[in-house]
């Protein structure tokens, strides 16, 4: 079996040759980093495990859609994930679209199955890219998020902050700017 | 550095988020295909900051679980589908093999029955020499005789002595002849039990073809038979998967809920107590915040007659003063529970109430006031 160590480009390769064990090199690579920005989108455990099942599959059914000429190989794995992401969450926003309190519209349940609730914990964020993020001015990060993990068009950013699509447009265009040169002043290699 | 590419001022950001009409983002994605390297380098130098920015949220593991579901899925697709019976799946190839068995055995069987004919032809072709010999023998001592007969006599004593030589080889050489006749009838007979048997064998030969064939038939039918019912029972199975996947996706789903209200902002609490002897001992409490939605919690409520229900009511600061945010579901035990989505109205809320309302909820609150509780 190909150690995980062993460069991208080979590990495609083998992947294009139908090689299972390339394709699960690949998987303990990069699904930690796949699934957190899954989870972060979908906010639903059981969910993500799925779609990060598919984003892999995906790669597995067709390595041909990779190319070096698109980025790095987690920046593609990255690219799917969040597309299949914001597909799922989008489909599940329409199922739940009716969900509106209305007379005989309740909805009750199993008084057993409430969950412990624990506290949340932050592990293991880069600290560099962290503290990247946090350098941007509030307005200028906020709407980045909502872009990036919620998926919002340009037109609905401009209606949820209430601001016009020009001031959408420059948040979003100087906060990946000044993200670019965060990142470059913390010497943080752009592997992803 | 002046840009040359008339697309370097796109909106390479709002394209890289997916934020763009899609038919501008059409048009993008075509100009990157054409292979414009300035607005390529652009678009990677986003592409790539936006994965930092994707790298920005908290590491969570998933469980060992997927790896699994995902190389089974993947092993899967490389193995053609196996028939659940090891029997079934050897079957045919069982009685290939036994019929090639067959077929051996005969073909020995008839290429000795052949070899025997052979050679019993081959020696009713020696005697058939012999006879014909012996005839030429027979003829050429008649000759003799019949020469001796015509000469002069010497003596009458070497006269006899000759004939009675003569006559014995000739009894002899009759004899012989007899012997021979009998051989070749006998090599004949032979021969003709010998063809008889090839011929046997052969209708057997041709008889058990047959039935391989038949029975290879009846395999590949049976094995299609097999891998129908065993495609059914899969179709089943996924169905029953698929089934009891929405059903736990509901339930996590409802405590993912219940997990972001109790961490959610501006989180409220209001205890409910009953007001009316119709509400017996029951009580309630509930939670809510704009953002994390409403859950109320009763126990201990009294059973309904059929055609009625229970119905949470919101009372806010802010017209309209009364809305309802929706019908209990109330248990064998008495227990209820109801949770409502986020809503910007529960910021207003000042007070709660559960009233006693005709089956399927009013649209104003009609029915006796049995809970209440205020902040």
């Amino acid at each position: 079996m190909p150690s995980p160590e062993q460069d991208d480009s080979f590990l495609l390769a083998q992947v294009e040759k139908r090689d299972p064990d390339a394709l699960q090199a690949l998987y303990r690579k990069y699904s930690n980093r796949v699934f957190s920005l899954i989870y972060r989108i979908v906010e639903n455990r059981s969910a993500a495990e799925e779609l990060l099942q598919d984003t892999f599959y995906r790669l597995w059914e067709r390595p041909h859609f990779y190319s070096a000429e698109k980025g790095t190989l987690v920046s593609w794995l990255l690219t799917v994930g969040r597309n299949i992401a914001l597909d799922h969450k989008r489909k599940e926003s329409r199922r739940a679209a009716h969900h509106v309190i209305t007379p005989g519209d309740g909805e009750g349940f199993d008084i057993e199955n409430l969950p412990e609730i624990g506290a949340l914990t932050d592990p293991d964020l880069s600290r560099s890219i962290r503290q990247a993020m946090e350098s941007l001015p509030p307005a200028q990060k906020s709407t980045l998020e909502m872009a990036y993990f919620e998926g919002l068009t340009h037109q609905e950013l401009a209606e949820r902050t209430g601001e016009s699509l020009g001031t959408v447009k420059t948040r979003i265009r100087l906060g990946i700017s000044k993200l670019r040169e965060a990142l470059r002043s913390y010497g943080t290699a752009l592997l992803l | 550095m002046t840009s040359t590419c008339t697309h370097a001022q796109d909106d390479w950001e709002l394209y890289a988020l997916g934020g763009l009409d899609r038919e501008i983002e059409r048009e993008m994605s075509a100009h990157l295909e054409s292979g414009c390297e300035e607005c390529r380098q652009q678009y990677f130098e986003v592409q790539n900051s936006l994965n930092a920015l994707g790298g920005s949220a908290p590491l969570v593991k998933p469980s060992a679980s997927v790896e699994r579901k995902l190389m089974k899925r993947i092993h899967a697709d490389l193995a053609p589908a196996k028939s659940a019976s090891p029997f079934w799946k050897f079957a045919p190839w069982a009685v290939a093999f036994a019929c090639l068995i067959v077929m051996l055995w005969l073909g020995r069987d008839r290429a000795r029955m052949q070899s025997e004919l052979a050679q019993a032809q081959q020696q009713a072709l020696r005697l058939q020499q012999n006879q014909q010999s012996l005839e030429a023998a027979e003829k050429s001592i008649g000759q003799s005789t019949s020469s001796a007969v015509s000469q002069p006599v010497s003596t009458a004593r070497d006269n006899s002595k000759v004939e009675a030589e003569l006559r014995t080889k000739l009894d002899q050489v009759q004899q012989q002849a007899q012997m021979a006749e009998a051989a070749r009838e006998q090599a004949q007979q032979q021969i003709a039990q010998l063809q008889a048997q090839v011929a046997t064998a052969t209708t057997r030969s041709a008889t058990l073809e047959s039935e391989l064939r038949s029975a290879e038939d009846r395999a590949a039918r049976t094995d299609s038979q097999k891998t129908q019912v065993l495609a059914a029972e899969l179709a089943k199975s996924q169905a029953e998967v698929k089934r009891l996947s929405t059903a736990a996706v509901g339930a996590t789903t409802n405590n993912d809920r219940v997990q972001r209200l109790l961490q959610s902002a501006s989180l409220q609490q209001i205890d409910l107590r009953s007001v009316d002897p119709q509400g017996g001992h029951a009580t309630a409490r509930a939670l809510y915040s704009p953002q994390g939605g409403l859950l109320i919690v009763a126990d201990a409520l009294p059973k309904l007659p059929e055609q009625k229900c229970y119905q949470v009511w919101l009372i806010k600061k802010s017209g309209p003063a009364i809305t309802s945010a929706g019908l209990m579901t109330l248990q064998d035990d008495g227990k209820g529970m109801l949770f409502a989505p986020p809503s910007p109205e529960l910021a207003e809320v000042t007070a709660l109430a559960i009233t006693d309302e005709p089956a399927g909820g009013s649209v104003s609150a009609r029915g006796k006031k049995l809970l209440f509780g205020a902040q």
